[in-house]
């Protein structure tokens, strides 16, 4: 008998769900760590991994936000095409929580897309490279952003890089967990996105009462990594 | 009566060398038929056998018919079986989707993701649709302590024209659109295969589909099964 198979018009193609996944960097000078070309390099080649990974590349709609003073969407939450990302540096101080409200919105609009469209989604991923120095207090939003997380809206990853205390950014989540990173470690970190982004990408579905599954990709990585 | 199934193993089962966490089971009885697909939890460490003990627990509860279908009984006795096999919360978790045919009656139920498609002529709903929470990779299992407020059924008349399509997530996000549960015209196509060929035939094109055409758009295991009362 002759293989039968459905025409592509007999079945909908564009509901895989998505992953949207929101880096936001602080780029002031206070940030004397990043060196903003390495990375540009790094979320460049982040891009072109999801790109080159059928899976990633259907599913993960990467949004990058960079601040200092001012917060400048340096790309909204789209699927991840062959354009390349510019993030530019600023000497000014940074607000933090401009930036926060900023990201929160961002994912606020993205998932009303979704509902609208009828589009299911994974756990929203916000990753956060920050000095941990605000001119703003950022109390307010951080209570947002762990209401979102403790009512499992979001995932927000807090990463420190330099000198200052981390007590601001350890409002941002329920447990005060930050990753402290020094400026070596960024390709490591970078190669540990691409790894989170596909095993979340590729995983299937965990139990609605179960938190920890939902951090199936970036937990496991970072506990594994005592280098981090 | 004509029960057609397929399950495939997604490429990341593959790729990690993973058994298939979807089981299909069928029992046809003189006139009644039961029908029961359950996907294993990947990220639990039994979530196959747990659904392989759940298939059968439910085809020999439906063995004699939907007459003495009592949801809470039902459940409790799907969480007590599951327990006897030492299978609890934290080390195994499957959804279920089931159809039992009795007679000109029909029962349908489902707790987690997945879909339940009932088509009449050539009009297809999704009347049982998958429960994901918010977010599309958290949906829940058996066993759990909040299976009770999931577990959904509903009961109904069999027409001449009848046909039931279960199908587990990655499948079933391409059969219907979410906005209206109007199935797409696939269910069409599925149920004149189930016109057209033999329950063998049909199984082998429905996996063909799956391994070609569904795979394209989940990596995760694929199943679905086809019910012609």
């Amino acid at each position: 008998m002759a293989k039968i198979f459905l025409e592509q018009t007999d079945y909908n193609t564009n509901k895989t769900p998505r992953l949207p996944i929101c880096i936001c960097i602080d780029v002031s000078s206070k940030v004397s760590a990043i060196n903003l070309t390495e990375i540009t390099t790094f979320i460049n080649d982040l891009s072109n991994h999801i790109l080159n990974n059928i899976e990633c590349a259907s599913k993960v709609q990467l949004c990058v936000v960079a601040f200092a003073n001012k917060t400048e969407i340096v790309s909204g939450f789209k699927a991840v095409d062959a354009t390349p990302f510019t993030v530019t540096g600023s000497e000014e101080q940074p607000d933090l929580d401009t930036a926060l409200r900023k990201c929160a919105d961002l994912f606020n609009a993205q998932i009303e897309t979704y509902r609208e469209k009828g589009i299911s989604y994974y756990l929203p991923e916000l990753l956060l490279i920050s000095s941990g120095v605000t001119t703003t207090d950022i109390t307010e939003t951080a209570n947002r952003l762990r209401n979102a997380q403790n009512s499992k809206y979001l995932s927000l990853m807090p990463f420190k890089i330099g000198e200052a205390p981390a007590i601001e950014l350890e409002k941002l989540t329920e447990s005060g967990r930050v990753y402290t990173i020094e400026h070596k470690d960024f390709s490591k970190l970078f190669d540990c996105m691409k790894s989170g982004i596909e095993l979340l990408s590729a995983s299937s579905a965990a139990a609605c009462n179960s938190l920890e599954s939902q951090m199936v990709g970036w937990e496991q990585f970072f506990k594994k990594d005592d280098d981090l | 009566m004509k029960v057609a199934t397929a399950s495939v193993t997604g490429k990341t089962h593959i790729e990690t060398k993973i058994d298939c966490q979807d089981i299909i089971k069928k029992y046809i009885g003189e006139n009644s038929c039961v029908t029961v697909l359950s996907d294993g939890a990947g990220s639990k460490k039994y979530g196959r056998r747990c659904a392989e003990i759940l298939c059968d627990a439910v085809v020999d509860y439906f063995k004699e018919g939907i007459g003495k279908f009592n949801s809470e009984k039902f459940i409790t006795r799907l969480l007590f079986t599951l327990s006897n096999h030492d299978l609890d919360e934290k080390n195994s978790g499957a959804t279920l989707l089931f159809t039992v045919v009795d007679g000109d009656n029909f029962l349908i139920g489902h707790l987690g993701d997945g879909v339940i498609i009932e088509g009449i002529d050539t009009k297809f709903k999704a009347v049982s649709l998958p429960e994901n929470g918010h977010l599309a990779n958290l949906t829940y299992f058996l066993p759990s302590s909040d299976v009770y407020e999931h577990f959904r059924y509903a009961l109904g008349k069999i027409t001449k024209n009848t046909i039931f399509i279960m199908a587990s997530d990655g499948v079933s996000d391409l059969l219907y659109d979410p906005k209206t549960n109007i199935g797409y015209s696939a269910c069409e196509r599925i149920a004149e295969w189930v016109e057209e060929y033999s329950e063998t035939e049909c199984a082998e094109i429905l996996k063909d589909n799956l391994k070609e055409i569904f795979s394209n758009y989940s990596s995760d295991d694929l199943s679905i099964a086809v019910i012609k009362p």
